[in-house]
């Protein structure tokens, strides 16, 4: 069991996990361990006692001494009483304490991963390491080794003081003992199995309903709440069934080992009883076996589990160090102070990207391939292309979310390589294509770059009225302080992405960059936004991604990417002479975006009267 | 997780039978085993306290009196009462838990059936994540306490009642000397459980808390990363797996503690007997011996009747969990939001599918505002009729109350002379099949998603809907082609790509009446044109109803209503609105649409 300890090959996890966290506990585990020495040992001595006890009344001329024997009995109560508490204690809370800083160093590492890596593993299953998989981690440096140190004393002790009393017995009782630990040994393991059966089976369940309950109304309309009710049924009764193998192999193999005991004490009775004639024994000595037969069952209960649970802390903590082990990319260190952010050139030199192998039969972002261009500090650059051209890729790249080949990209004259990552950071202000906030309130989402505390309220103002989504905000029950998501209320798409691009324009910046953040906004509200932006545009590089050209038109140059190429360069009217894709697309769209008043007859009134 | 699941029921609901009253329906059909359950429970009691029993007249009897004679028979009786303990133990809990765990699967279908049950009101006043929780969560902790306190709780009081009284027939004095420490334990108990279940509630809040901001934020990783805020996020954990780590350390002090008090104490009570017994066997007066069998007999007995005691508390307060459980799952089942039966002899009636609206209005909610005021019109069956107007015009209501999502309108609507309410909503959504903007996509193959596993629509079928809107193209190069497994909420599909699908599983479900919400999402221009050839293709082929965003989609239609807050404020084909020269001429010029109208 203990091996591991030994093993001289390479340190795998277990051994670094040991020295790095738990060795610093060492005297703590020392002492928790004496503790627990002592209460067993004590717990074996007790029966003793009482044995004593039972010679000295039992005999017919009772001696004295039977009086001090209790009030020993008694004194030892009390002790075990401490040095149980304490051998816990001291095995637990070193036990918490671990598990604590191996979660944050879990959560840091995982801070600092790319994209990549999250393609690779997927955001439940790290979820999944970062909870289940560190309490089975516990196990191994709290409750299974403590467990385990139990049974190991306690049975060694146990044993030893029952061959004391009788070989032949002891060896008899040995055989339904072992027998009955080897079925909970077995009985244990396959619970284990079927519960992660039913984890699954749960969560499938939970699928199917999420996906009912979200799509009732269609479900309705389609008339298919049979089909799905049968869906359901099935996932139900898989998981109930389950369960159900679960409660029987509770019932019939959990109190195995007490059975065993029981059957152990008809032995001692039995053989016991003839000993008892011949002298062998004395009564004292039937009394006390049966005690040691108590300790003995208590004990080999707890090692039908300790050994399981030890085995599954053992996988789960290669599970959370394979996470670990993980390599984040080397980043050089940033520079002290991190200078002000101010307006940079990017130049980009025949940039190709190829995505890792990846068999995710998901749609996944297109490659790129010799793509270069340039742009000077706070001119606006424009990138246009269909779904699936590689625009997002490159502004990955432009941002480091990605790591480009060396020599590809360039900020400043400077290789983004050699930008250390907190400087990057700071100078770079990103409203991202999925407009993700976190459930707490707007507030606290608008201010995302700074700490709760440290939120201004006027750089909060400033950025919701460029966002243009104050109005919004304002005319919530809580204003900013109304939480999102889950707890809170639930924002449409466009106000999401008006609110993540308040928190791009909270903080300072030198490049801003909209990652396809108009595209959930109607016009009227894209040419405000375009217009504060464009008012702003001498203090900041600008990247604009978008596949509307309206969003796009004013920008300094404007790239269009097909598949991953850039078909054209230049700007709005080069392009309109020069790139047939994009003005087929501009065409298309002005017509469509005259249309679109239908949806917007307010506003569309409004331009009606200032063109009249 | 969400709205405040984990709150507790206020003062003790332990009495609170009623939720238990309510519940009985559902452990009903289960009754046989529950009543073998209960018949097996005082037998499995019985053979259990008997095995001390048995041991003391071994070692009293015969053993201590050197009389060895019966010796082996009553080794087989209390080898016989073991085994039948065991089995009778097994059995009984089997049968009773099995009840359980019926009743739950049972306690979710219910749910599940009335949830989808619902009207769309039911819908728009909960969010399907605490649906969720309901179906999910609280059935789960239900069966926790179900499976674990109540079941067992029986057994325990039975057990410990059992173990008394035999104690007491054995000897009374030494019965209540033992438990002389017994108000002083449960006094001790309660106290350190008090405490637990204080630390527990902080360990579950704290627990769901470092899980939530761990799971958020890797999922918002990005905009973290983008945001530089790793350090700041990660003080952030640690002061909040700071909260669940001091929380545990300082309940493993209490119950360590506990443990190790209620050890202590069963020794303590060993030598409270012998010190006893020891008195009276060395008193003059030999009052009676403390036999050896006795003694053992006793120290089994304390170390069957501790363990229950140590339990019983934490098993009433899963008790207390049970009727939070309850509380909140019989509070769902009692929301009604149901749409109203109709009358059966319409459900197998063909409908042609002329559609009328005679002077409907309505509101979402009674106190709310009117959203639609004296509506009217006509479609006749292959015709075009198309609704425009800005958010909140109620052209999309007006497509929901077709639809029989929701009752309660003042008027009248028809379907072929029949008022809407008398058909069953079901024959409703066969007569007007539906195409709506946010596309429901679950998690299946992508045949599944068009036929929605209706056994009526042969795979034909689903790929000459897929054709007839243009979606066939597109779903021939996805890996597995039809059988192509559609990610969560149809993640590995543009936007497009899934408006194209909800066409084809309209098509497919071939309705005479076709209601289509044309789409606002955000779509690329090449899935755009694709669109709009496919509603050029529905528009074509059968009655429909459109409510429209894009002029040029509704030039042909046979009448266009124009709406505003609400009411119908013109109405007419497309030339005669221009001609007219009210609001849709207005906006057509705006528009400069007059140019591109004679385009294809």
């Amino acid at each position: 069991m203990l091996d591991f300890l030994m093993s001289t090959t390479p340190p795998g996890p277990i051994q670094r996990f040991l020295r790095t966290y738990a060795l610093r506990y060492l005297p703590v585990y020392l002492v928790g361990g004496a503790a627990l020495f002592a209460t067993n040992y004590i717990n074996v001595l007790i029966p003793q006692f009482v044995k004593d006890t039972i010679d000295a009344v039992g005999q017919n001329q009772p001696s004295a001494e039977w009086v001090h024997y209790v009030v020993f009995i008694g004194l030892l109560a009390i002790t075990v009483i401490v040095t149980r508490t304490l051998s816990r204690i001291m095995f637990f809370n070193p036990g918490r304490t671990i598990e604590f800083r191996l979660k944050n160093d879990y959560f840091r590492h995982l801070l600092a991963m790319a994209p990549a890596f999250f393609q690779r593993f997927r955001i439940g299953e790290l979820i999944s390491r970062g909870t289940n998989d560190m309490m089975s981690v516990r196990a191994i440096i709290g409750f299974a080794t403590l467990q385990l140190i139990n049974v190991v004393v306690a049975l060694t002790l146990c044993i030893y003081q029952m061959i004391r009393l009788d070989v032949q017995l002891t060896l008899l009782c040995a055989i339904p003992l072992l027998a009955s630990v080897w079925i909970l040994r077995h009985g244990v393991g396959r619970l284990m199995t079927l519960f992660k059966e039913a984890q699954g089976q749960l969560s499938a369940l939970s699928d199917t309903i999420m996906d009912a309950y979200t799509g009732a109304t269609v479900i309705q309309t389609f008339h298919a709440t049979d089909t799905f009710l049968g869906l359901f049924d099935k996932r139900n009764d898989d998981y109930i069934e389950t369960y159900r193998k679960m409660t029987l192999i509770r019932a019939l193999i959990l109190p195995i080992v007490a059975v065993a005991g029981s059957i152990c004490l008809v032995l001692l009775v039995f053989i016991g009883g003839h000993k008892v004639l011949s002298g062998a024994f004395s009564l004292g000595d039937i009394a006390a076996y049966a005690a040691y037969i108590n300790i003995a069952v208590t004990s080999l209960n707890s090692s039908g589990w300790v050994v399981n649970s030890i085995q599954r802390g053992v996988v789960s903590l290669r599970r959370v160090y394979e996470i670990l082990d993980a390599e984040s990319d080397p980043v050089p260190s940033p520079p002290n102070p991190i200078p002000k952010p101010a307006p940079v050139s990017i130049e980009v030199r025949n940039l190709t990207f190829q995505y890792p192998e990846t068999n995710d039969t998901a749609r996944h972002s297109a490659a790129l391939s010799d793509i270069s261009f340039r742009i000077e500090a706070a001119q606006t650059l424009g990138i246009f292309g269909p779904t699936g051209s590689g625009k997002t890729t490159l502004v990955h790249l432009l941002t480091k979310l990605l790591t480009p080949p060396r020599n590809t990209v360039w900020i400043n004259g400077k290789d983004i390589l050699d930008w250390s990552r907190e400087e990057l950071r700071s100078l770079i202000s990103v409203a991202p294509q999925d407009a993700y906030l976190f459930s707490r309130s707007i507030r606290e989402n608008i201010g995302f770059w700074d700490l709760p505390k440290d939120i201004s309220a006027e750089k909060l103002n400033e950025s919701a009225q460029l966002a243009c989504v104050e109005g919004e905000i304002r005319s919530l029950p809580e204003g900013l302080d109304t939480t999102v998501g889950e707890r809170g209320i639930t924002l449409s798409g466009g106000q999401r992405q008006r609110v993540a691009l308040a928190r791009a324009f909270y903080r300072d910046f030198g490049v801003l960059v909209l990652d396809d953040v108009l595209s959930a906004v109607d016009h009227h509200t894209e040419r405000l936004l375009i217009d504060h932006i464009r008012r702003r545009s001498a203090q900041f590089t600008t990247i604009i991604v978008s596949n509307r050209i309206s969003a796009l038109q004013h920008a300094d140059k404007i790239l269009v990417l097909v598949d991953g190429k850039l078909s054209a360069t230049g700007t709005h009217a080069q392009l309109l002479a020069t790139s047939d894709v994009y003005t087929r697309t501009w065409e298309y769209q002005q017509q469509e975006q005259e249309e679109q008043p239908a949806e917007l007859l307010p506003s569309w009134t409004t331009k009606e009267a200032a063109h009249g | 997780m969400a709205d405040g699941d984990e709150a507790q029921p206020k003062g003790n609901k332990i009495g609170d039978l009623r939720y238990y009253a309510r519940f009985w329906p559902f452990l009903q059909p289960y009754k046989s085993w529950i009543g073998l359950s209960f018949f097996l429970l005082p037998l499995m009691v019985l053979t259990d306290l008997a095995q001390p029993w048995i041991l003391k007249l071994a070692i009293d009897d015969h053993i201590a009196k050197g009389d060895l004679s019966g010796l082996p028979q009553i080794a087989g009786a209390l080898f016989g009462l073991v085994i039948a303990a065991y089995f009778l133990g097994a059995a009984q809990v089997y049968y009773l838990q099995l009840a359980g765990l019926k009743a739950l699967g049972d306690t979710r279908r219910a749910i599940y059936r009335h949830v989808m049950n619902q009207g769309s009101r039911f819908f728009d006043r909960h969010p399907s994540g605490s649906l969720l929780t309901r179906t999910t969560t609280d059935v789960e902790s239900l069966g926790e306490t179900l499976t674990m306190g109540v079941v067992s709780i029986f057994g325990d009081i039975l057990m410990i009642v059992g173990i008394v009284v035999a104690m007491l027939l054995l000897d009374v004095k030494l019965t209540l000397l033992t438990f002389a420490v017994s108000p002083l334990l449960v006094l001790v108990v309660n106290i350190f459980r008090r405490k637990l279940r204080e630390y527990s509630v902080v360990i579950r809040k704290s627990l769901s808390k470092v899980n939530g901001y761990l799971a958020e934020n890797l999922a918002g990783l990005k905009v973290v990363q983008l945001f530089g805020r790793e350090d700041k996020s990660l003080s952030e954990f640690r002061t909040l797996s700071y909260e669940y780590m001091d929380a545990f350390r300082k309940s493993n002090w209490y119950e360590a503690s506990l443990y190790a008090i209620m050890d202590g104490v069963s020794n303590l009570c060993v030598a409270l007997m012998l010190w006893y017994g020891g008195l009276r066997a060395v008193a003059p007066e030999h009052s009676g011996v403390l036999t050896v069998g006795l003694l053992v007999a006793f120290i089994e007995y304390i170390t069957r009747v501790f363990v229950p005691i140590r339990e019983f508390s934490g098993k009433l307060a899963t008790l207390q969990r049970a009727v939070a459980a309850l509380e909140r799952i019989f509070g769902l089942l009692d929301t009604h939001n149901e749409i109203g039966m109709g009358k059966p002899e319409w459900n197998t009636h063909e409908f042609t599918g002329s559609i009328r609206f005679e002077n409907v209005s309505f509101a979402y909610n009674e106190k709310g505002p009117q959203v639609l005021n004296g509506i009217s019109f006509l479609m006749e069956p292959g015709k075009v009729v198309a609704l425009v107007g800005s958010t909140g015009s109620g052209k999309t209501t007006i497509g929901k109350l077709l639809l029989r999502l929701y009752d309660g309108y003042h008027g009248s609507i028809e379907i072929d002379g029949v008022p809407l309410k008398d058909i069953p909503s079901d024959r409703v959504h066969r007569i007007v099949g539906v195409v709506q903007q946010d596309v429901f996509l679950f998690s299946g193959t992508v045949r599944d998603n068009i036929s929605l596993k209706n056994p009526d629509i042969s795979p034909a079928q689903v790929e000459e809907a897929a054709k007839l809107v243009g979606a066939h193209d597109f779903i021939q190069s996805l890996p597995n082609r039809y059988d192509t497994l559609i990610a969560e909420r149809g993640a590995n599909l543009s936007a497009g790509q899934a408006q194209l699908l909800s066409f084809a599983r309209a098509m497919a479900h071939n309705s005479p009446v076709m209601l289509l919400d044309e789409a606002t999402a955000n779509i690329d221009s090449l899935s755009e044109q694709l669109i709009q050839q496919a509603i050029a293709r529905i528009l074509a082929l059968k009655t429909v109803l459109i409510v429209a965003h894009r002029l040029s989609t509704i030039q042909q239609a046979d009448e266009i209503l124009v709406l505003q807050k609400g009411v119908i404020v013109e109405r007419g084909k497309h030339a005669e609105l221009v001609n007219h020269g009210g609001v849709y001429a207005e906006l057509a010029k705006s528009n400069e649409l007059a140019g591109v109208t004679n385009d294809p």
